[in-house]
């Protein structure tokens, strides 16, 4: 086949993959905000575009675990993704007297085509090479699409694959396992292309900050050039960083103009970032902890009642959200996959213990700052200038710090309690887990800048 | 001359964001970190002494900054580079891509080695030899590329190296891939 056709055929399996991801997110959408959005404004539906993507990728990922065999939750998700652009379609309809082309909207869809298809190369066009990426990461996703399926028989409780930690979350693995399973075959570059697809919602969410504005060309650089090389070395710690990232950006965003979509879009990156990586679980607590904490000491009573008017909706919106984490949390113990951390254990206390008193926990914390020490820096001068210049940091830029920090407390009281070789543990991951602290580093300078060139 | 300075509110929240400053001023002072404390001072001042234009001093602290110090230029030139490669050759990417089995490249000689006698006889399941099994990057590659066919005990087949055919002297060689051995111990 000529190359023009290979990139024809490629375009189309992300086309499609996107489309059939997009079906379904709007089922999920219109099942859980049942209301009709037809007072949606021009800035919002490329919010809503990315949220209904994700939901789509979530949603999919559920069907999985509930189904297990990728043929049948295919077949049921095809049916499902064909009756969301039904109701889709049924949407344009009502709303195309009201529906007016924004220009600035489609500048921020192009920017977001222009980033996609600047990371497409190093994401897709490199093999899987590195060792997480092979060995674990898409090492599941070739075991899910050997055997069809993400249950047991896909061999997680073999005794050879002890290595590469089975009990890790699935959303990746299972997405990559399904696109190779519709190709048809395996090999080391086409399971990179869920990465890809994750990045869509991110970068569509990370272009609603487009403004001719300092901070927006800080934060287009830094968020996705930051990460390097995670983010397209097929280990999922650059994903999860700039999910956690994005995630800040958007909650931070509803501080300043209280907008429910960027909240919405912002819990749903939460609740993504648990399937994932298992540290998306420190960093989903960190981030809802202080967001309840800020919007509770912020709150005035005369906004009670519309925050008790939203209950339900966030309810099932919730709830459906996490069944993915729960069913494979479910899986896990029925399985008897554990996690070699052995948290919990007395061996624990023992390690926190001794770490404590041998001074280890000084090397985790110089090991740490090494890590963050530029980003560290950009936000200390950003300090300096909004405290000279009066600009007083505002509830964004403490958002995005006070999370950061717990999840810092929480990766630091990892390595104090680690049963593996510190140095060892230090050496081969702190590059990469202090990813989404620079990230919550990098979306505080943000604000900040926004804040002083106000 | 009025230092910008001198309009500063001491709220509590400025002050915390001093204290909190001085700690880390400190830290680099403590860990003789003196670029970054030259690059502060030098911050510190434009501060206090630039008035137009402030916003353009700003960014150019900042991304000297970023340039020099975070991955962003790395990170730039990956992206850059790796682009470049892509649309001046395309042909092969976009090959490899749709290519089933492609990117084995990447593995070690000896796991390509094992991979290829296990393709060739296309048996159900192997183990490999001690020394073969000794080595992590051996033994974690081939369990993940040779998938589905598993490394599995009480294999007959096992994949081993030439030296180590003293310790298999019951099997029969299948086939012999330099530097790889496929024998049957049955």
């Amino acid at each position: 086949m000529s190359t023009v056709s290979n990139f024809l055929l490629i375009f189309l399996l992300l086309i499609i993959t996107s489309l059939y991801l997009f079906g379904l997110g709007n089922v999920f959408v219109n099942l859980v905000f049942a209301k009709n959005n037809t007072d949606e404004n021009k800035e919002e539906s490329l919010n809503s575009f990315a949220f209904t993507l994700l939901s789509g990728i979530l949603m999919n990922y559920l069907l999985i675990l509930i189904f297990q065999t990728l043929k049948t939750s295919f077949f049921i998700g095809s049916i499902i993704s064909f009756f969301g652009f039904l109701l889709l379609i049924k949407k344009i309809i009502i709303t195309k007297s009201n529906r007016k082309i924004d220009r600035f909207t489609i500048f921020k869809l192009v920017g977001s085509l222009i980033i996609l298809f600047l990371i497409f190369s190093p994401i897709v066009t490199e093999p899987l090479a590195d060792w997480d990426a092979r060995s674990i990461w898409f090492f599941h996703a070739k075991m899910i699409f050997s055997s069809g399926t993400i249950g047991e028989s896909a061999g997680w409780s073999h005794a050879s694959v002890g290595f590469s930690h089975p009990d890790y979350p699935k959303l990746v693995p299972a997405l990559a396992g399904q696109i190779n399973y519709i190709a048809g075959f395996w090999n080391e570059y086409l399971p990179k292309i869920s990465i890809l697809l994750l990045f869509i919602p991110t970068t569509i969410w990370i272009m609603t900050f487009a403004k001719n504005s300092l901070s927006f060309l800080f934060l287009v650089i830094s968020i996705p050039l930051g990460f390097f090389p995670w983010i397209w070395n097929g280990y999922m710690d650059g994903l999860l960083a700039i999910y956690v990232s994005v995630a800040l950006l958007l909650m931070g965003r509803y501080f300043q103009k209280r907008n429910k979509t960027d909240l919405m879009s912002g819990l749903l990156l939460l609740f993504c970032i648990m399937n994932i990586k298992n540290e998306g679980i420190l960093a989903f607590i960190a981030i809802l902890f202080i967001f309840i904490i800020i919007h509770l000491i912020t709150i005035k009573i005369g906004t009670l009642r519309d925050h008790f008017s939203i209950t339900k909706k966030f309810f099932l919106f919730g709830l459906i959200s996490l069944l993915p984490f729960f069913i494979w949390n479910f899986y896990k113990s029925q399985w008897g996959l554990t996690n070699d951390l052995a948290i919990g254990l007395s061996q624990t206390i023992q390690n926190i213990f001794n770490r404590l008193q041998d001074g280890s926990y000084i090397t985790i914390l110089s090991r740490s700052y090494s890590e963050m020490s530029s980003w560290l820096l950009i936000l200390g001068m950003l300090l300096i200038a909004s405290v000279i210049r009066n600009k007083t940091p505002d509830k964004a830029v403490f958002f995005s710090l006070l999370s950061t920090l717990i999840v810092f407390i929480g990766i630091f009281s990892v390595y104090l309690f680690t049963p593996n070789d510190l140095v060892w543990h230090l050496d081969t991951s702190i590059s990469r887990t202090m990813l989404p602290i620079n990230g919550g580093i990098i979306v505080a300078s943000y604000y900040l800048i926004e804040k002083i060139q106000a | 001359m009025k230092l910008k300075f001198q309009s500063t509110n001491f709220t509590p929240t400025n002050i915390t964001i001093f204290l909190l400053l001085g700690i880390w001023l400190f830290t680099l002072l403590y860990s003789k970190n003196y670029v970054f404390l030259i690059i502060i001072f030098i911050f510190l001042i434009g501060s206090l002494v630039i008035r137009k234009n402030y916003l353009l001093f700003i960014a150019g602290i900042l991304f000297f900054s970023m340039l020099l110090y975070s991955p962003v230029l790395f990170g730039f030139t990956k992206l850059a580079q790796s682009n470049l490669i892509t649309l001046s050759h395309p042909k092969k990417p976009m090959r490899l891509i749709l290519t089933p089995g492609s990117g084995k490249e990447v593995l070690t000689h000896q796991v390509i080695k094992m991979l290829d006698l296990i393709d060739i006889h296309d048996i159900p399941n192997y183990q490999i030899s001690t020394k073969l099994g000794e080595d992590l990057l051996i033994r974690q590659r081939i369990t993940e590329s040779s998938w589905p066919v598993h490394r599995e005990n009480g294999s007959p087949y096992y994949l081993i190296y030439e030296e180590e055919f003293l310790n298999y002297q019951d099997c029969s060689i299948i086939d012999f891939q330099e530097p790889i051995y496929l024998v049957n111990c049955q």
